[in-house]
């Protein structure tokens, strides 16, 4: 009922402003709403902060951690995400160290459709990540800096990128190791997250990505998921 | 006023919707495509070849070699129910789909409630009352090449009792409650959907209409046949208040962006508003639907100073020549818009920042006005993947060439006991559509494994001493913090059948420090060294 009734009403408040608006050009000042009702929420046209590609697509986005950190598990989560939409996915890494292949997989991952390029440096990889975004053809993006200290992408790049993610709508995100209070990767980051984990009672992990910095819902809000330990962490 | 529409078995008739050539050919239905498969439906060119529903595939077709067969899947059978309800919503408000899980009912019956529709289906004053809305909701039906039989009448059962009854032919009218009711009792209790079980011993005792169950002792149903049998009772004898249960319509689909920063540019904007139209016209596809106006509303800023900031909505209606799926016609459309309405043309209409100039925009909303979609559109749509692949072969070859061939791979998966055994890397070949697994569940949920990050070469660590092992073991440096737990150990070894292959024995352990790191490591015990392959993140 509650739903017919919320239907109802923004059928009529569409209808009430259409007709306040009239021409299209004057189409300005149907309504004012203040900025601040937009940035909590408390707008309905204000989108509730989420984690997923969908949400994340047309920006650049960082995920770090350190110490009890769940950056790569929640990077694999999206990866899975996108495939489950179709969106092909690609992931980035430098030489020393990866993802594990079997825990990719036992997570769902089809691996045959993950192009995982390997680069030496960060700003090769923001190079790479360019090429791969300008077909148009990728959803999904990983850059998986892992434990590099001196991370520098170029601001450039960081402009291109997010340029080419807007442009084909396919979301970048960045697989650091920082602290909360390290700054991010640069001022074109649009949302910094951190990932944590946290053991349950039942065996399993409550793993949380916190917004440390979000540019267009503010930061504070929180996604949690629940993972399973490998074998052998019970 | 009730009308029950039903449309008698649906999947022959989604079949024959999309091949028309195969209504002079015997069809089956059947569960799987294979052999052993089970008939679900058999149409009537079948049932006269003496192919029943319950036989196997195989079976089938030994008794008529040029059988046709579909395998019917569920999903196109809910999209073709949820078509059927978006049409019947054009003739009421209130239209209740039977579900697979109804009891009553299978899939293919809908109630329409009439109430209050006699001055806008008009009869004519020699036409019993809801003859016009029954025949406007026949012509709905056929409008979707579906077969279907259209009983007006008064309660919920008798009309579909009676729809059941006329096999998918013809608008019916009951005027009143007294003939309803006469007419539904001489319905066979076989065309109605009761379990087998309940109308074979209803048969048994020469009970075979639902005028001859409404004459049993009420109580006596109750006690031999149970509450389901009671039930059907109930509801034949018009004893059981049974209404109508509408289900709403779906929600109109909107898609919105929030934009980092305010946005003049309007080639910068259109990528934004392209990304909220093409999933817009997804989600209208997958209803079968096509866009008749595309409706824009941009949120745009005004004023820069925090004290003084503004939002005014901008509210756009396009509306393509015909009713479409093409995302980049609609975006033509957008673009000439914008570029007719200057950003600095909307002011607040009110507030103290009436006279601030607009920043730009920081927020787009799409939705749409629809209509159902031709074959043709829905095709057209179908056809053309969101994502290019070979757009992305082209991009993965660019790459090889400038980073070398095996800077682009794929990983595999091989079944080996070491852990570097166990995956390899393999030049990418091309890029295929991605088929990801379902996840396995363990201990009684399906949830992903946490995922190890491993060191491509093993790290050597620091000596420990085993008694200070667990309580004081610095493993990767004084930063990280002693271990405080370690979960091990785990054995691995190998080689040793082979002489000469060198024997590999590690003890594998997963150590957690106080800073949280959950650290895989292994002593390596012919080396007689702690290394580090990985961590979990």
């Amino acid at each position: 009922m509650s739903d017919r009734n919320g239907a109802l009403l923004s059928f009529l408040n569409r209808a009430r402003e259409g007709a306040a608006v009239g021409g299209a050009r004057a189409a300005a000042a149907a309504a004012v709403i203040s900025m601040d009702a937009m940035r909590v929420g408390a707008e309905p046209a204000v989108i509730a902060p989420g984690w997923s590609r969908d949400q994340l697509a047309g920006r650049l986005v960082e995920l770090s951690g350190v110490g009890a950190t769940a950056a790569l598990s929640i990077a694999i989560g999206l990866v899975r995400g996108a495939q489950e939409q179709a969106e092909p996915v690609a992931w980035i890494a430098l030489p020393s160290a990866c993802f594990f292949p079997p825990d990719a997989a036992d997570s769902g991952i089809d691996l045959d459709a993950l192009v995982v390029v390997r680069v030496a440096d960060a700003a090769v990889a923001a190079r790479a990540a360019e090429r791969l975004l300008r077909s148009g053809a990728f959803g999904l993006i990983v850059i998986d800096l892992g434990a590099e200290t001196n991370v520098d992408v170029p601001a450039a790049h960081q402009g291109r990128l997010v340029t080419l993610a807007q442009q084909h709508d396919a979301a970048i995100v960045f697989v650091t190791e920082k602290t909360a209070e390290a700054a991010s990767l640069g001022s074109l980051v649009s949302l910094r997250g951190e990932a944590l984990r946290v053991r349950r009672a039942d065996g399993g992990f409550t793993c949380q990505v916190r917004a440390i910095k979000d540019k267009r819902r503010g930061p504070g809000w929180a996604h949690e998921e629940i993972l399973r330990a490998p074998a052998g962490l019970e | 006023m009730i009308a029950c529409v039903d449309v008698p078995a649906l999947p022959l008739q989604l079949v024959w919707r999309d091949r028309p050539e195969w209504r002079a050919l015997p069809v089956v239905i059947l569960d799987e495509d294979h052999p052993q498969g089970t008939v679900l439906w058999a149409c009537e060119r079948a049932r006269a070849q003496r192919i029943l529903p319950g036989m196997r595939y195989a079976h089938a077709l030994s008794l008529v070699g040029g059988l046709r067969a579909e395998v019917m899947a569920a999903p196109r059978i809910t999209a073709l129910v949820d078509e059927l309800a978006a049409a019947l919503r054009m003739c009421s408000p209130s239209v209740e789909v039977a579900r697979i899980t109804d009891r009553d009912a299978t899939e293919g019956t809908f109630w329409l409630d009439g109430a209050g529709l006699a001055r806008t289906f008009v009869d004519a004053p020699h036409e019993p009352a809801g003859t016009r809305w029954g025949q406007a909701i026949a012509a709905a039906v056929a409008r979707l090449g579906v077969a279907a039989a259209t009983i007006v009448g008064c309660t919920r059962f008798g009309t579909y009792a009676l729809a059941r009854a006329a096999r998918g032919r013809g608008v019916m009218v009951v005027s009143n409650d007294v003939d309803e009711r006469a007419a539904a009792r001489q319905v066979p209790l076989a065309r109605l959907d009761v379990a087998p079980k309940l109308r074979d011993a209803l048969a048994r005792l020469a009970v075979t209409t639902v005028g001859e169950l409404v004459r049993l002792p009420a109580g006596g149903v109750l006690e031999r046949f149970g509450s389901d049998a009671h039930r059907l009772y109930e509801l034949a004898a018009g004893e059981r208040w049974d209404p109508l249960v509408p289900e709403p319509p779906p929600d109109a689909p909107d898609e919105r962006v929030l934009l980092d920063d305010p946005e003049r540019d309007v080639d910068r904007l259109l990528f934004s508003i392209k990304a909220a139209v093409d999933r817009l016209l997804a989600r209208l596809a997958a209803r079968h639907r096509a866009l008749t106006v595309l409706h824009l509303e941009l949120t745009v800023q005004h004023g820069v100073h925090a004290n003084a900031v503004q939002a005014v909505r901008a509210a756009h209606a396009i509306r393509p020549a015909a009713a479409t799926l093409d995302g980049r016609g609609l975006l033509r459309l957008v673009r000439l818009r914008l570029e007719g309405a200057p950003l600095d043309e909307l002011t607040p209409a009110s507030g103290s920042n009436r006279n601030a100039r607009s920043v730009g925009v920081i927020g787009v909303r799409v939705w749409a006005d629809d209509q159902a979609a031709t074959r043709e559109q829905l095709n057209l749509f179908a056809q053309r993947p969101r994502r290019d692949l070979r757009a992305a072969d082209e991009a993965v070859a660019r790459l090889r060439a400038e980073l070398g061939d095996d800077a682009v791979v794929k990983a595999v998966v091989r079944d080996a006991h070491l852990p570097e055994a166990r995956f390899g890397w393999e030049r990418f070949g091309q890029m295929v559509p991605a088929a990801p697994r379902p996840l396995r569940t363990v201990a009684g949920h399906s949830w992903r494994p946490l995922v190890r990050r491993v060191l491509m070469r093993p790290k050597l660590l620091p000596a420990s001493s085993p008694h200070v092992r667990d309580d004081g073991w610095l493993i990767n440096g004084l930063e990280h913090g002693a271990v405080v737990r370690i979960h091990g150990p785990f054995v691995v070894s190998g080689g040793w059948w082979a002489p000469g292959a060198g024997e590999v024995c590690r003890e594998y352990h997963f150590a957690e420090t106080r800073r949280g790191e959950c650290l895989w490591v292994y002593f390596d015990r012919p080396r007689r060294r702690w290394f580090q392959h990985g961590a979990v993140e």
